[in-house]
This record gives structure tokens, C-alpha cells and sequence, in this order.
């Protein structure tokens, strides 16, 4: 024994004796150059992600440039999203408003041209909530079988506003008011306004029973977002149940 | 480990790089043996070695862009055939069927240092036989990070710096793993035999893992 051989801790010694001696492969460079050949000539050999690397270690241009892509990606599939939000809460405001003549008589210039109709609501409804053929078409029966109804309550509260105008502005002018009109005039509209609650919270529970499961909840979330503050079809718990 | 010249290891990888295919055949012929040497040892099977040596030059090829030139080029080598070794075990692991342990790379005559060559009998070489039939059971059984530690630091005779490099930690870190490793012989003969009372004596100072 030498003395590098006594400074061996007995681990050391052990594994000094584990001597090994691969005989060389005679057909090693033979083999590897075969394989880059097929690997190149297939653009195969490697995964997918490893190939990214190599390909930007490579090429630092196409790097930039892939990042760029990325990017206006990113910004486009965001700026697609904020559209469809958009989108979804302005046609679903402008349902709301059409189908509650409350609120119609509020925003007031609802029967303008460049609104919506009926028809544009129930095509933005069936994309929406990707309705089926059979959906759609009991939703549009049903909203025709409401819409005058609708219109007649949305007209008479218009006029009763109008009325209640021409009132106000009489009484600003002149020092004697007519309570007995006004009294009138205030129970016609609350009259008006339950009847029209009323026949909102039904097309609004017919349409529901049209709906699946998730459709409703997208449906009530969209409604409930829309109407803000603003005097509403109420949908009851009880309908929420049956939803 | 053969002698090589770190900074020639480099420039030939510099070609390959550039798509030279004999800078790669002097790499696999300067390379080839410790290379063979030390995934025998991880894996301990000749079949295996053989096509994770072969498998070990083509990563290195696809991954020629990636070569970093302040990194030694055996660290670089070592990285790939360790993580192939890696990839290897978990799948022998899964189908232990497929494949047993062979020896027929194995020199077990020759003595190892400290004993003498008188010993060297068929009573003496069963006994080492059976030595190192338990060494290389321990090393198995050894966790991934402290096997590539041990196998590049006692057979292939790397520097901590270059271990570092290769199994992507600190200096510090191979020194523990080191450290680890030979605990965890140390527990293992100890299990076997009683003996090795320094070691057992470093296992319960220092705790095991």
C-alpha cells in the first residue's frame, strides 16, 4: 500500500474497487450520424419545445419577431373580449328596456330608428346563448304575443307622462292646482306601471322556462347588470328555483 | 478519466456548432469511454450503456445552438448523458421486467487499491464480488442528484465547479451531496455489516438527508 492509498476512507476504498471497463462500440459514430441524418432530413427527432429553443437560440430575428406575434395576439384576443362585454351589455340593456315599458318611458327616445328592434334582440339572444332552433323559435313567438301588449302599455304610459308634464309646468305657472287632477293623474300611471311590471316579470318567466340551466343563469346575470337602480321586472325566488 | 484539454473540448464543440460533423466523431472518440464509464455505473447495464452513449452524442448535436462557451464542455456532456440516465431509471423503474443487471463490463479480479495482490485468490475474489455486488446496490438505490455527484466526483474525477455546472447547483451544494452520498454508503454497508464505524459515526452526527 502507497501512502495516497492509506489516506482512503473505507467508502473511498469501496468504491475504488468498483473498476469498469466498456469496450468501445464500433458502430458508435456510425449510428449517431445515421440518426442526425434521418433527424434532419425529417425535421423529427426532438420534441416540440426543444425545437422552439434551438430555433431562437438560432435565429435572434425570428425570435423578436415571434415575440411581436405573441404580443399583437395577446392584445388582440383581449381587445376581442372587451368587444364582446361591450356588446353584451348594451344589447342586453337595450332587451331590458324593450321588454319593460317602465323603463322605456325613462330613457325615452327608445323608439328612435338606430335602436334595436325586437328581432335584433332575439338574434343577438340566439348567438348569445347559442340557442337552438326550437328555442328560438318559442322565444320569438312569445315576444310576439307580448309585444303588443307592451307597446299598448309602453304608448298609454307615455301619454300619462306627457300629461303629467303639461301639469307640472301649468302648476309653475299658476297658483292654483287642481289636486283632484293630480291625485287622478298619479293613479293612472301607479296603475299603469304594476300593469306593466306585471306583464314584464311574465314574458320574463316564459322566456326562462324556454331556457336550460346555464342559459338562465346567463340570462338573470345579464338582466340583473342591466337594470341598475331602474324600476324592474322582478324575478321571484320561486323562479329562480324552477330556473 | 483520460486527459483532455478542456479549451480543444470547446473549440471542437464550437464547430460542431457550425455543423461540422468530424469535430463531433473526435468529440464521440475523445469522449466515448468515460462517457461509457460512467452511465455503466448509473444504470449498470450494457445494452443500455450502449444506446444512452449513442442517444447522448445526438442530444448533444440538437442541442449544439445551446452550448454555452464558458461552460466546460464535460460539464455540458455529463449534463445530457445524467439526465438520459435520470429519464432511464424512472422508466426501468416502471418496467422492471424489461431489463436485468449485468457485470459484463466489470473487472473483478482486478484488486482494488489497498488490498494485496496475494489476496487476489478465488476466496478473496468472491468476497469483493460480493463487495461490490453491495456497493452497486447502494448506488442504485441512491437518489438521482446525489448518484450523478458521487459518479462524477469519484470515477471521472471532477472538480466541484464542474459537478456544479453539471447537476445545475452550487459549489456548496455538490460538497453537500458529496457529503450526503457517502452517508448514504456509509448507512448501507453499515446495514450490511456493521462495519464502516467512521462513517456511521458521520451518518448520526449529521443525519442522513
Amino acid at each position: 500500500m502507497n501512502d495516497s492509498e492509506d489516506r482512503l476512507t473505507p467508502i473511498e476504498t469501496r468504491l475504488s474497487s468498483w473498476q469498469v471497463s466498456v469496450p468501445s462500440d464500433p458502430n458508435l459514430r456510425q449510428q449517431v450520424l445515421r440518426r442526425i441524418d434521418i433527424m434532419e432530413s425529417q425535421g423529427e427527432g426532438r420534441s416540440f419545445p426543444g425545437r422552439i429553443l434551438d430555433w431562437v437560440a438560432l435565429n435572434q430575428l425570428p425570435a423578436a419577431i415571434f415575440a411581436c406575434a405573441a404580443a399583437i395576439l395577446i392584445c388582440a384576443a383581449s381587445i376581442f373580449t372587451i368587444g364582446r362585454a361591450n356588446r353584451d351589455e348594451r344589447m342586453s340593456h337595450a332587451y331590458f328596456v324593450l321588454i319593460n315599458p317602465v323603463a322605456r318611458v325613462a330613457a325615452d327616445n327608445i323608439t328612435s330608428n338606430g335602436e334595436p328592434s325586437v328581432v335584433d334582440m332575439l338574434s343577438w339572444m340566439k348567438d348569445r346563448f347559442d340557442l337552438s332552433r326550437e328555442q328560438f323559435t318559442q322565444l320569438v313567438v312569445l315576444h310576439e304575443d307580448y309585444n303588443d301588449r307592451l307597446m299598448t302599455l309602453y304608448r298609454e304610459l307615455s301619454a300619462i307622462q306627457s300629461q303629467y308634464k303639461t301639469f307640472d309646468d301649468q302648476r309653475m305657472n299658476n297658483d292654483m292646482i287642481d289636486f283632484m287632477a293630480l291625485y287622478d293623474l298619479l293613479q293612472k300611471r301607479d296603475s299603469l306601471r304594476r300593469d306593466s311590471v306585471t306583464t314584464s316579470n311574465q314574458l320574463v318567466e316564459l322566456t326562462l322556462r324556454v331556457l336550460t340551466p346555464q342559459q338562465k343563469r346567463e340570462f338573470l346575470s345579464l338582466m340583473e347588470s342591466s337594470k341598475s337602480g331602474k324600476e324592474t321586472p322582478k324575478v321571484s325566488p320561486e323562479t329562480h328555483a324552477g330556473a | 478519466m483520460q486527459e483532455h484539454d478542456p479549451a480543444f473540448d470547446v473549440e471542437l464543440m464550437i464547430r460542431v456548432a457550425n455543423g461540422d460533423r468530424n469535430a463531433l466523431c473526435s468529440l464521440m472518440e475523445r469522449w466515448e469511454a468515460p462517457l461509457g464509464g460512467f452511465i455503466y455505473r448509473y444504470v449498470q447495464n450494457r445494452e443500455a450503456t450502449s444506446e444512452l452513449v449513442q442517444e447522448t452524442f445526438v442530444r448533444l448535436y440538437e442541442a449544439r445552438a445551446r452550448f454555452r462557451t464558458d461552460m466546460r464542455f464535460s460539464s455540458w456532456l455529463f449534463r445530457i448523458a445524467a439526465n438520459l440516465c435520470r429519464n432511464y431509471h424512472r422508466w426501468r423503474c416502471r418496467h422492471p421486467e424489461d431489463m436485468a443487471w449485468d457485470e459484463s463490463c466489470e473487472a473483478v479480479n482486478t484488486p482494488a487499491p489497498g488490498v494485496a495482490r496475494e489476496e487476489a485468490d478465488p476466496a478473496a475474489v468472491a468476497e469483493r464480488r460480493e463487495e461490490i455486488r453491495r456497493l452497486k446496490d447502494a448506488i442504485s438505490e441512491m437518489p438521482h442528484q446525489l448518484k450523478t455527484a458521487l459518479l462524477l466526483h469519484y470515477y471521472e474525477d471532477m472538480s466541484y465547479r464542474d459537478i456544479a455546472q453539471a447537476v445545475g447547483c452550487s459549489e456548496r451544494g455538490v460538497e453537500t451531496r458529496l457529503y450526503r452520498a457517502r452517508a448514504w454508503l456509509a448507512k448501507a454497508f453499515g446495514r450490511s455489516s456493521g462495519s464502516d464505524r467512521s462513517d456511521c459515526g458521520a451518518i448520526a452526527a449529521g443525519g442522513l438527508l
